[in-house]
């Protein structure tokens, strides 16, 4: 029997995952509102609720009073941040990789791409290194309005500042659900305007970004920094047998997200990055055994072998030939 | 809000009973277990209203449907004196909706003042468990009926909604909204007791917090056998969630910037975009 390439099964699993995620709540599934991961709540009837929306919600609500640590609120919004860090520390990345209904959205327009025949976009590493603080300001942004709100009296249209005017999965994730609502511009007043074409025109930018550079949205995403806090004390690891490494690049050239430092790691063991979505896509193309290895505390889940290679990327063609996929 | 139409409602007093009774919302505190009390208080244009209308026997009901949509019978709950006002308060804790409804009599005159919102208790376990059951409302008690949105949580300005007045709509000689701010509004009340009406947008409202709501009272005046029946409902109406959103803008923009991004993207190409 000829083993499931992983590939193969993260595409299912990304599949099952969208449509549990997407629809799941219509059907009486919901995974809870603190997932460490893109599951957008405007969707009508999700299966559960991305953290993002709890972290904005819950740090205005109980900067209102401090004293609500101590009641049901309180312990609620502790309940969601206790839920939130078991969830990143059982899976970290795979929720990225994995799991994210985005992500799997950004894939889709991957795979797109390709069929057309068009070329990735290619971002230097100069614009690379400019663009990571980005996900860090946005992370920044959605904890300190919620708390200018809360103590300095701004406007409460300013509530969920990251869903409602940055993120791209609120206008564009409940059209899988049949809904338009998010696309319109919202006249209501000012900010609700300003808000709603930030957020329209950012999808609009991100379409395409998408469509040109893969996993595009996950350069600036705020929640690959906060699983990434957790990475040290979670038993997910990723890692990388320095002194085997035969240095062909391959991890380097096939990642998604263009990161270099499982290649360019000579020491370290620990290899997993702040970019990294452990999509595994390097450790299915290296060719030495055992060099990168992902691991569940001291179980292995996968590593690379040249048998692996052979078989992803090396296919029988004709009787004496083969045929390399590139 | 209140005072605003105690102004104006000051001009309708005739004699020792209140011309007009409604109820308004109060302040609302939230206990340590995550319920919350919200408290009401019964206002009206008399003279006697710091005595608390001592002339009159005021009952109060109420209902909380879940979100199970489980309808309990009406409870009954006491009104109290504070400063003056009658007022009354209600636990709350879980996410439900209110139907309040104050029933009182004054020498000819029977008032019936209702309210109708949502509340959101966040106590982590457990049914509000009222004092007192009562069942249904009065036999033959007037009194509007609101079927409430499936939709949205809250009244809103530029919804249409749809009141059924229960009483003898033949002899209702008025139907008006009073409202913060504009003169009494007439309407008309179809032979069938149904009552359509349309909140207008509100620009102060529109600027303010999706939390904040303003109170419209709908009042009816009805003569019957020597009585006259006064019924008013009090809205608790936010900023309209969906009436101020334009699609078709929102889909030029996402176009629009889709294009330019395209654009952007193959104009400073460093490298042939086909294969």
């Amino acid at each position: 029997m000829v083993p499931l390439m992983v590939f193969k099964l993260r595409l299912i699993v990304q599949h099952l995952f969208f449509v549990l995620l997407t629809y799941g709540g219509r059907f009486g599934f919901h995974m809870g509102f603190a997932l460490p991961c893109f599951s957008c709540p405007f969707v009508m009837g999700c299966g559960g609720s991305c953290y993002l929306l709890s972290l904005q919600g819950n740090w205005w609500g109980l900067q209102m009073a401090l004293a609500n640590w101590s009641t049901v609120m309180g312990l609620q919004a502790l309940y969601y941040l206790g839920l939130f860090v078991l969830l990143t520390l059982a899976l970290n990345k795979f929720w990225c990789g994995w799991i994210c209904p985005f992500g799997t959205l950004q894939d889709w327009f991957t795979y797109l791409r390709r069929r057309l025949g068009i070329r990735e976009a290619h971002l230097s590493w100069a614009t690379r290194d400019r663009l990571k603080p980005v996900k860090y300001i946005l992370l920044a942004y959605m904890i300190v309005v919620p708390l200018l709100i809360a103590h300095a009296g701004l406007h409460y249209d300013f509530h969920l500042p990251f869903c409602r005017s940055i993120c791209p999965a609120k206008p564009l994730m409940p059209l899988f659900a049949g809904s338009t609502r998010h696309l319109a511009l919202d006249f209501t007043n000012t900010v609700t305007l300003v808000f709603s074409i930030l957020s329209v025109a950012i999808a609009g930018g991100m379409l395409v970004g998408m469509f040109f550079k893969e996993r595009f949205f996950c350069i600036f995403c705020p929640m690959l920094v906060l699983i990434h806090l957790l990475r040290k004390i979670s038993p997910v690891r990723f890692e990388k047998e320095v002194g085997a490494c035969l240095g062909c690049g391959n991890c380097r050239r096939n990642c998604p997200m263009d990161i270099r430092d499982v290649h360019e790691q000579k020491t370290d063991k620990a290899v997993l990055s702040e970019d990294c979505m452990l999509c595994m896509t390097c450790t299915e193309s290296c060719p030495a055994d055992g060099v990168l290895s992902v691991r569940f505390f001291k179980w292995r889940l996968f590593s690379s072998s040249r048998d692996y290679v052979a078989r992803r990327f090396i296919k029988p063609h004709k009787a004496g030939s083969v045929k390399v996929k590139v | 809000m209140a005072s605003a139409v105690s102004s104006w409602a000051a001009d309708l007093v005739s004699g020792d009973c209140p011309d007009v009774v409604w109820i308004t919302c109060g302040e609302q505190t939230r206990r340590t277990d995550g319920s919350i009390t919200q408290h009401y208080w019964l206002r009206s244009n008399s003279e006697n209203r710091l005595q608390c209308f001592p002339d009159l026997q005021w009952e109060a009901y109420y209902r909380l449907t879940d979100g199970d949509g489980l309808e309990e019978g009406y409870s009954r709950v006491p009104l109290a004196c504070g400063d003056g006002e009658p007022h009354l308060e209600i636990n709350c804790r879980t996410n439900a909706r209110l139907e309040l409804a104050v029933v009182g009599h004054c020498g000819g005159k029977h008032y019936t003042a209702q309210l109708q919102h949502a509340l959101f208790g966040k106590a982590s376990a457990g049914k509000h468990e009222p004092s007192e059951r009562f069942g249904e409302l009065p036999a033959g008690l007037r009194r509007w009926n609101l079927k409430p949105s499936r939709r949205n949580t809250y009244l809103q300005t530029g919804d249409t909604y749809r009141f059924t007045y229960h009483g003898n709509a033949g002899s209702v000689e008025s139907v008006s909204v009073l409202e913060k701010g504009r003169l009494p509004q007439d309407l008309d009340l179809a032979r069938d007791g149904i009552l359509v009406y349309t909140p207008a947008h509100d620009p102060h409202l529109d600027r303010s917090s999706p939390y904040e709501f303003k109170e419209t009272v709908l009042l009816a005046r009805e003569a019957a056998e020597d009585r006259e029946y006064v019924t008013t409902f009090t809205l608790l109406l936010h900023r309209s969630y969906s009436a101020h959103l334009k699609r078709l803008p929102g889909c030029l923009l996402l176009a629009g910037m889709a294009v330019l991004a395209a654009g952007s993207a193959l104009v400073f190409k460093r490298r042939p975009w086909y294969r």
